[in-house]
Formats: C-alpha cells, structure tokens, sequence
C-alpha cells in the first residue's frame, strides 16, 4: 500500500499540535502543582484546627492499632506541634451502614478529653450529626458508654460511639497517652 | 457602522447574535451555573477566556489545519486552553474551583466555543477572531450573570450571597431548581426574540455551517436576501398547497 502525501499531512499535523499542547500543559502544570500542593495542606490543616482549636501545626504519626478492622478504621492521626493534643480521621465500618461509610475527624486534647467532632463524609437519611456528635465534647475515654444513642439511627449512632471508642484504643495503644488519660 | 468593523463584531456577539440567547448554544451550563450570580460570573469569565484564546489560536492556525482532521485538531486546542484554566484556577482561585466543580472540565464540550470555531474562525483573520471570541463571551457572561440575578434574587432572596431586603423574606425556591431555570430562560429567549422582531427582523450573519438542522433545512438563514426571499417563498407555497 503506497503511503500518498495527503494521508501523511493530517496525521503529522495533528500529531504536532498534540504534542505542543502537551507541552504547554506540562510548562503550566510545573509552575502551579506547588501551589495546589500547598493550598491543600492549607485546607487540611484548617479542617483539623476545626476539631482542636488552639493548636499550631500538624503532623502526621504513626500509630498503632490495637483493634482488628472490621469494627472501624482509623485512617490518620495527627499530632498537634504545640503539644494541644491529636486530631485523629476515623472511618466507621461498612458492616454498620448501607452506603458508604461515614467519615469524620476528632479532636482529643492533651488532658485526653474530647475537644471537637467534625463530620465530613455522611451518606444516612438519618442525620446524626449536631446535637449528638456535638455531645460527645468533653468526654473522656471512660465516659463514652453513657452517650445516648439517637432513637431511630441506632445502628450509626452506635457505630460512631465504637468508632471513638477506637480512637482512643489507638492512642493509648500508640503510647500517646497513658493509662490514666493523660497525654504525653 | 460598517457591517464587518471591529465594534460590530464584539457587538453582534453580545446582542444581536448571542450565543445563549439567540444561537441557543451552550444552554448545558447556562441552566447547570446560574443558581447563584458568582458561580455565573466565574463560568462566564472563564468560558470568555477559553473562547478568546481558542478562537485566536485556531483562526492563526487556519491556513495550516487540514480540514480532514480539523475537529480533533479544534478540540485537542481547545482542551488545551481549559486545562490550562483549571489548573491556574486550582492553584489561585480555589474556591472557585470547588464551586464550579465538573463544568469547568465541561467548557471542552460547550458547544459555543467549538461553534464560533467552525463558524467564525477558521474563516476569518486572527485579530477579528479574538474581537468574536470576546463578543460571544462577554455575550454569554451577560446573559449569565442576568439570569443567575433573577433565578438567586427571585428564588433565593439573596445577591451573591448578601440577602435583599423583600425577596429574603418572600421568595420561590422552584427558580433556583430545573424547572425554575427552564422557566426562566424560555422567558428571556422569548423576550430577546420579541425585542428583535419589533427591530425589524434580525439580520442572521451566520452560514449553516454550524446549524444543527443543516440538513433539513431550506437555506431561510443565508445572508443572501434574494436567496431568503426565493425560498421563504418556496416554502410559503409547499404549505398552501399541502
């Protein structure tokens, strides 16, 4: 089959442009991922300020966990560079809920109580989130049994109480606090 | 005013042959964006960016583009051109990004920016492509930007955010859904089309290349009046004697 010129020009011209796009678009992507980079830190960070108001910056540690995965998962812990405490991403488990699981971040300060809850995936009819998240605030590792559940979403209610619960294994497991509650 | 001089060209983008309005291109968007008069603003100033750019950029290439690969050539520029905004949005106007979500992405495919492509310029020089390509942007961030007006202050009570002071209280929902939208815009193309009629019937500058009926059609849109005039009368005829 002889290659005639004509068939040749569209493909090289198209070719060409692809390639000078690209190239454009690698030039652009260089100057601005830095940026991105930097403003999702940014946002992360503020989302942790939310739950442990009054701590400076944040770091991620490793931790372990003492509880097998099926209850729920811990997905990061953060401690606070200023020592305020630890922010902890916590998922709840799947066996719990029809859809996803819920996702959300909690604040435990350095005198091992609650400091804040904040939701940030949550997919129940049901909302669960204010009055009862919010009351979880104050409570230290012991309190947590006697949180009332919410009367019509058990099964969530009661899976974002084991999930805190998980939390605060992993933290102490991780030897970020002791025994008596206090954090180090 | 000279038909084709520079003004008449940014003009006929914002009046008299308004994309939204007029040409009804790009209605995707334009029902999806208007809920509230920033998210308006920041697709209508980003579409105007794209357009202006893509519009340049394929007019001063169109000597060079075959016309057999012309369509993926336009659209491999013009993702181009949106990529490009997406990520100096993402890095400088985060906010932004987030809210307008997956129609920045969905700008490639607005069908605006590859019409006045076909339309516009791959037939014209570069510097009147950039004046159409500004034209029809600032002509679709108009009318953006007036629709989001009445769908968020009607329906929402409220003005970029800030409340107003009798539509906070009293207000309809339905105008910042899909019906509403619809609503709202089936009322200001049926305006527009009253406003151009009562001007004496507008003169559409634009071929068929573009047209979705194309095919169907008996030409009643070519600029030549005489050729108007003979097929209009054609088509007169067909439905007297049908």
């Amino acid at each position: 089959m002889k290659i005639e010129k004509k068939h040749v020009a569209p493909v090289l011209t198209l070719a060409v442009i692809c390639l000078i796009v690209a190239a454009a678009l690698a030039v652009v992507n260089l100057i601005t991922k830095d940026v991105i980079a930097e403003n999702a830190r940014e946002a992360e960070r503020k989302s942790l300020m939310e739950v442990l108001p009054g701590a400076s910056d944040f770091e991620a540690v490793e931790f372990s966990d003492p509880w097998s995965s099926d209850r729920s998962e811990i997905k990061s812990v953060y401690r606070d560079t200023g020592s305020a405490g630890y922010a902890v991403i916590v998922a709840t488990s799947s066996s719990y809920t029809s859809g996803d699981p819920m996702t959300f971040t909690l604040g435990i300060g350095s005198d091992g109580r609650i400091t804040g809850v904040s939701v940030t995936a949550y997919s129940e009819t049901r909302n669960i989130r204010g009055e009862f998240t919010g009351s979880f605030v104050g409570k230290g590792k012991d309190d947590l049994s006697g949180v009332e559940l919410v009367s019509g979403a058990t099964y969530s209610s009661s899976a974002f109480r084991t999930a805190v619960e998980h939390a605060f294994a992993v933290l102490s497991e991780s030897g970020f606090y002791n025994d008596g509650g206090q954090g180090k | 005013m000279k038909k084709n001089s520079k003004l008449m060209i940014l003009l006929r983008g914002i009046i008299l042959e308004n994309p939204v309005l007029v040409l009804v291109l790009g209605t995707c968007p334009t029902l999806a964006q208007t809920g509230s008069v920033i998210s308006a603003l920041s697709m209508g100033l980003a579409a105007t960016a794209v357009l202006a750019c893509s519009n340049t950029v394929i007019s001063a290439l169109r000597k060079v583009i075959p016309d057999t690969v012309r369509i993926p050539c336009y659209i491999v520029i013009i993702a181009g051109f949106v990529s490009v905004v997406q990520m100096l949005m993402h890095a400088y106007l985060p906010s932004l990004y987030d809210m307008m979500g997956v129609y920045l992405a969905l700008i490639v495919v607005n069908c605006i920016i590859l019409g006045r492509a076909e339309m516009f310029a791959r037939k014209n020089t570069v510097l009147d492509s950039l004046i159409d390509g500004v034209g029809m942007g600032l002509g679709f961030l108009l009318t953006l930007v007036i629709m989001a007006t009445v769908r968020e202050v009607l329906g929402a009570g409220t003005f970029a955010g800030h409340p107003v002071p009798l539509f906070s209280k009293y207000n309809f929902p339905i105008l910042t859904q899909a019906p509403g939208g619809f609503l709202v815009f089936g009322i200001m193309i049926a305006v527009v089309n009253k406003l151009s009629s009562l001007r004496g019937g507008a003169r559409r500058d634009f071929d068929c290349a573009g047209c979705p009926v194309a095919g169907m059609c008996k030409k009643t849109c070519s600029s030549d009046t005489a050729e108007a005039a003979s097929a209009a009368a054609e088509i007169t005829e067909e439905r007297e004697n049908a």
